[in-house]
C-alpha cells in the first residue's frame, strides 16, 4: 500500500490550520501543512500533532467506575450501556430537583460548543459553562460594553499599531504576523509587555509595565491626548457616551503617578505618548488572556479601548473595525446563534444575558412566549455583570456552589474535558467533584478530573471526525482522515446520540450532526452536498465588503447606541456590588504581603511548544522544557542565591510549588513567569487563592500574584 | 540538486517549529538522543538595551564537511543526487573526532555511535523540502541559497555559537 494524503485540520488551538495527513496502512505517517507552496504553515505544535493524536494515555472505551471514587477501578461498558446509565440518571435528577441541579461544563476546544449549548438548553437549563470563564470572554465583555461588538485592528491602514501583550510568534502561527511588512511601509509599532518577546524585538518602542497596570498606562495616554488636544471632538460629540466623566477621571493619571504605578520610566512614557499623539490613525490589539488575567483585567481592557474611542479610531479605516455588523444582512453567516436559541429556556427572575439590552438589539425577533423557565445560572449572584453580558455560567463559582449548595444545590456535573489545571486553588474543585452524586467526563486523554468520574467516555481528535469549519467569510466541511481510534467518538456524535437515547424534546439534535449542519447553513447559498464533496473552503457568496463607519451610523448594540465610556449596562448593576461604569483602574496585585512576598508571580505565560496541558507527555514538546521551570531575571536570582536550573520553591500565601529556575533577562525584574498546566507539585494555579477574581468578570487573576522564591534545600 | 543549509539569526524567533519537525520526521526518542537541530539563545544587554537572538544549529551540509576529513573510518560520504553530507554509522567506533571537527556542533551520539541529520533525504528525493526548513515560519532556516548568502548565514551562526559558549554575553 502506498502513501495517501488526506486533508484535515489541526485543532491544537481554535485556529484550525489546514493539514495534510499522510496515511500509510490506515495509520498516520506524518502531518504537514496543506499548500505549503502558497504559504500554508503550521506552528511548532502542529509538528507534534501526530504525537498528540496518538498519546499513549488516550481513553479507549466507555468506562464505569466500580471501586471507590478516584480508586482507578473501572469496567468497560458499551456505548449503549453508557448512554442508558447517563440518560436515566440525568432524567431522574431533573424529575426530582429540576434541570438546574445539573451543571454542564466544557473545557477546550470550542468547535462543538453550539451543539453542546443547544443540548443544555433542550435539557432545560442555562447551566452551561466553559473554560472561557478564564479566556477571551472578559476581553469580549469589555468590547461589548464599550462598542457592543468585538473589534479587529486594521493594521495595514494604520499609522501606528499598538500590540498590548501581542506576540503572534508564540501563539498562533507566526507567519501571519504583519509587523515587518507594516514597518517597511513606514508604520510604527509599540509593544506593551512586561516580558521581552520576538514581537518586542520588532517594535519601535517596547513598554514594560509591571503586570496588571495596563489600565493606568492607558489612562495616562488618554489624559495626555486630551491635554494636548489630540482627541477627535466631532467624533466624540456624535458617538461617545460619558466622555466628560472619563475626562475628569483620567486627569489623575499624571506622568509622575503613572511612572510610579507602572514601573516605566517617565522619559519612556513621554516618548510613547508623543508617538501616539503624532499618529492620528492607530489600531490596537489586546491579548484576550494576558490583559484580562488580573483582578482589574476587564476594566483594564476597557481603559485601553477608550483610546480608540477618544481619537475616533473605532469603526474607521486603519483603526479597529467591528467583526460583526448591526444589520444581519451585512453578516451572512452560518446560523449557529439562532440554532442555540431555538430551545433556550429563560431565567425565572429575569436575570441573565437573554434579558439584556444588547441581547434584544441582537435578537429583535426573539419570542419569549412558550419558553420554559429555569433558575439563574451558576455565579449569577456573585458576578452579575458577567451573568448579563456572557451567555455562560461563570465556572469560577462552580466549586463553591457545589460545596456550599447555595443558592441551590448542584448534584451532578456532565463535562466535556474537565481540566483541574485551569482552576485556582484547584484542590477545591477536586473536593467538589468528589462530593457530587453523579459526574460524567468526556475526554480524549486521562486527566485528574476524569479519574474522579462515575462514567468516562472517550472523545476523538480532529483528524478522526467530521467538522463544519467556519472561518471568516468561508466555510469548509472536513471529513475524517482516519477512523476514530479505539472506541472513541466525536463529541457531537456523543451529544446527539445521548440526546436521542434520552428522548429530549429536540428532534433536530436527535437526528445528528449532519442534519444540524444542513440546518445551520440553510441560508448561506452553498448546499451541504457541494460543500462536503468539495472538501475545500468555500466562500460564502454575496457577502459585501464592509465600509468602515457603517456601524456607528446605524447605531451600536449598546444601551445608548453609542460607544459607552460610561457603561449603562454596568450602571444598572445594583450598587452593593461596587462596580464602576467608568473604566476605572485599581491595582491587581494584592496590597497585603509585600514584605513577605516581594515578587510578582505571572501564571500562564505562554511558551511556543506547549498549549494548556495538551502536550503533557508528548515527547517532542517535553524536550523543550524537560522539567517545569519558572523564569526569573538573573539579577533577582543572584540576590536569592539561585543559579540556572536550580530546584526552587515558589511560595504564595496559598501554597508552594516545586519547579526549576530558568534564568532569562526576558523576565522583568521582580516578576516570575510560569507556564500553567504542569501536573502536581508544579501546577502553578494550585497555589493561587481561589477568590483572587475580577469582580466584574469573575476572571482569575492568574498574572498578579504575590510570591517569594527560594532555593530548595537539599534534604 | 545541490542542497546546502544556511541560517539567518535575525529572522529566528525561537519558536522551535524546526526542532519539533525534526523530532517528528525522524521519530527520535528524545529520552535517548538529542534532536538533529538544537535551539539556543544569546541575551545581549539588559533592560532598555536587551536584545535576544535565537538560533538553531545542526548539520548545514556544508561544502567543507570537516567531519568527513576527521573520520578515521570513512563513515561519511556526499550523496551524489542531493549533495548532502551523509553518515553511515555502521562502522563508527565512537571516537568523536567528527563531532570535535564540526563548527556547527551537529554530530550527536546515539548508543555510542555518531548520528546526525541526513537532510531529510527521503523528502528531498520526493521533491519536498527538508521538514525543518518547511516548518520554519520565518524562513530563518533555508536551503538552495546563493553561495554568498550561505556563507554569510553560516558565519553568523558560528558567531552566535561562539558567543553562546562564552557564557552570559553582556
Amino acid at each position: 500500500m502506498g502513501i495517501e494524503i488526506r486533508k484535515s485540520i489541526c485543532r491544537v488551538c481554535s485556529r484550525g490550520c489546514p493539514i495534510d495527513v499522510e496515511i500509510k496502512n490506515e495509520e498516520i505517517r506524518q502531518i504537514t501543512p496543506s499548500n505549503p507552496q502558497n504559504g500554508g504553515q503550521l506552528c511548532a505544535l502542529g509538528y507534534a500533532y501526530k504525537e498528540y493524536v496518538t498519546r499513549p494515555d488516550r481513553i479507549r472505551t466507555p468506562l464505569r467506575r466500580v471501586g471507590e471514587r478516584g480508586s482507578g477501578q473501572w469496567e468497560s461498558i458499551t456505548w449503549e450501556e453508557a448512554y442508558r446509565e447517563i440518560g436515566d440518571k440525568l432524567l431522574k435528577l431533573r424529575a426530582e430537583y429540576g434541570a438546574d441541579t445539573v451543571a454542564f461544563y466544557t473545557g477546550y476546544t470550542k468547535w462543538y460548543r453550539p451543539v453542546y449549548q443547544r443540548f443544555v438548553h433542550s435539557f432545560g437549563t442555562l447551566n452551561y459553562g466553559t473554560e472561557s470563564s478564564a479566556c477571551h470572554q472578559s476581553y469580549r465583555m469589555a468590547s461589548e460594553l464599550n462598542f457592543g461588538v468585538l473589534t479587529t485592528p486594521d493594521i495595514p491602514n494604520s499609522d501606528l499599531f499598538i500590540g498590548w501583550a501581542y506576540n503572534p510568534f508564540y501563539s498562533g502561527n507566526s507567519q501571519g504576523n504583519p509587523l515587518e511588512e507594516f514597518r517597511e511601509r513606514g508604520g510604527r509599532v509599540i509593544i506593551v509587555d512586561p516580558k521581552y518577546t520576538p514581537a518586542a524585538k520588532l517594535a519601535d518602542i517596547h513598554l514594560r509595565p509591571d503586570p496588571g497596570t495596563d489600565g493606568a498606562l492607558a489612562h495616562f495616554f488618554g489624559n495626555y491626548l486630551i491635554q494636548h488636544g489630540k482627541t477627535d471632538e466631532e467624533y466624540i460629540a456624535a458617538y461617545v457616551h460619558g466622555f466628560p466623566e472619563y475626562k475628569r477621571y483620567v486627569r489623575k493619571f499624571t506622568l509622575e503617578k503613572t511612572a510610579q504605578i507602572t514601573g516605566i520610566p517617565e522619559a519612556t512614557l513621554l516618548t510613547a505618548a508623543e508617538l501616539i499623539a503624532d499618529s492620528p490613525v492607530f489600531s490596537i490589539n489586546i491579548s484576550g488572556a494576558a490583559i484580562p488575567h488580573h483582578t482589574n483585567g476587564m476594566q483594564n481592557c476597557r481603559a485601553i479601548q477608550a483610546l480608540l474611542a477618544i481619537t475616533g479610531n473605532f469603526d474607521r479605516e486603519g483603526g479597529n473595525l467591528p467583526v460583526e455588523y448591526p444589520v444581519d444582512a451585512l453578516n451572512l453567516k452560518v446560523e449557529w446563534d439562532k440554532f442555540v436559541d431555538e430551545t433556550r429556556p429563560l431565567s425565572e427572575d429575569g436575570s441573565g444575558y437573554q434579558n439584556s439590552v444588547a441581547w434584544h438589539k441582537k435578537n429583535p425577533g426573539f419570542r419569549a412566549e412558550g419558553r420554559k423557565t429555569c433558575k439563574p445560572k451558576i455565579g449569577s449572584g456573585r458576578f452579575p455583570l458577567w451573568a448579563q453580558v456572557v451567555d455562560e455560567f461563570q465556572s469560577m463559582d462552580l466549586s463553591r456552589q457545589i460545596l456550599e449548595g447555595t443558592p441551590y444545590p448542584i448534584r451532578a456535573v456532565f463535562a466535556l474535558g474537565m481540566n483541574r489545571r485551569m482552576f485556582l486553588e484547584n484542590e477545591k474543585l477536586m473536593e467538589a467533584l468528589g462530593k457530587l452524586e453523579f459526574f460524567v467526563d468526556v475526554d480524549v486523554f486521562w486527566t485528574d478530573a476524569a479519574k474522579l468520574a462515575d462514567i468516562v467516555l472517550p472523545a476523538c481528535t480532529s483528524v478522526e471526525r467530521a467538522e463544519l469549519v467556519c472561518s471568516g467569510p468561508t466555510v469548509r466541511y472536513v471529513s475524517p482522515a482516519i477512523k476514530p481510534l479505539y472506541q472513541s467518538k466525536s463529541d457531537v456524535d456523543i451529544l446527539c446520540e445521548l440526546a436521542d437515547r434520552m428522548e429530549l424534546a429536540d428532534p433536530l439534535l436527535r437526528r445528528g450532526y449532519e442534519a444540524i449542519v444542513r440546518h445551520v447553513m440553510m441560508k448561506i447559498g452553498i448546499t451541504f452536498d457541494d460543500l462536503r464533496s468539495s472538501g475545500a473552503a468555500m466562500k460564502i457568496p454575496g457577502k459585501e465588503p464592509y465600509r468602515p463607519g457603517k456601524s456607528l451610523q446605524l447605531g451600536l448594540r449598546t444601551p445608548t447606541g453609542k460607544i459607552e465610556l460610561y457603561s449603562e449596562t454596568i450602571a444598572d448593576i445594583p450598587e452593593e456590588y461596587g462596580l464602576n461604569p467608568l473604566p476605572t483602574y485599581r491595582d491587581s496585585l494584592p496590597r497585603k504581603g509585600k514584605n513577605e512576598y516581594p515578587l510578582t508571580l505571572v501564571a500562564g505565560s505562554r511558551i511556543s511548544t506547549r498549549f494548556h496541558s495538551r502536550f503533557n507527555g508528548v515527547r517532542a514538546s517535553d524536550y523543550f522544557r524537560a522539567v517545569p521551570s519558572a523564569e526569573l531575571h538573573p539579577l533577582d536570582a543572584q540576590t536569592l542565591g539561585i543559579r540556572q536550573g536550580d530546584a526552587i520553591l515558589v511560595t504564595t500565601p496559598t501554597g508552594t510549588m516545586r519547579v526549576h529556575a530558568e534564568l532569562t533577562k526576558a523576565a522583568k525584574r521582580g516578576t516570575v513567569f510560569m507556564f500553567q498546566s504542569y501536573a502536581d507539585e508544579a501546577d502553578v494555579n494550585r497555589i493561587i487563592d481561589g477568590n483572587h477574581l475580577d469582580p466584574y468578570s469573575g476572571f482569575p487573576g492568574y498574572r498578579t500574584v504575590r510570591c517569594k522564591v527560594e532555593e530548595e534545600q537539599a534534604v | 540538486m545541490n542542497i546546502h543549509f544556511t541560517f539567518h539569526p535575525e529572522r529566528c524567533v525561537g519558536c522551535g517549529a524546526c526542532v519539533m519537525a525534526c523530532i517528528n520526521e525522524n521519530e527520535l526518542d528524545i529520552t535517548k538522543q538529542l534532536p538533529f537541530r538544537l535551539l539556543k539563545k544569546n541575551e545581549y544587554g539588559d533592560g532598555d538595551t536587551l536584545s535576544i537572538t535565537w538560533f538553531v544549529h545542526g548539520c548545514m551540509h556544508c561544502r567543507e564537511h570537516p567531519c568527513m576529513d576527521a573520520c578515521p573510518k570513512s563513515c561519511f560520504f556526499v550523496d551524489r543526487e542531493t549533495v548532502t553530507v551523509q553518515l553511515d554509522n555502521s562502522g563508527c567506533v565512537g571516537c568523536r573526532r567528527c563531532a570535535q571537527a564540526c563548527p556547527y556542533e551537529a554530530i550527536r551520539q546515539n548508543e555510542k555511535r555518531a548520528s546526525k541529520c541526513d537532510g531529510c533525504r527521503r523528502r528531498l528525493r520526493q521533491g519536498q523540502l527538508p521538514l525543518c526548513v518547511l516548518a520554519c515560519p520565518r524562513q530563518a532556516l533555508t536551503v538552495n541559497e546563493k553561495n554568498r548568502v550561505v556563507a554569510d548565514g553560516l558565519r553568523a551562526l558560528r558567531k552566535e555559537l561562539a558567543e553562546y559558549h562564552q557564557g552570559a554575553v553582556q
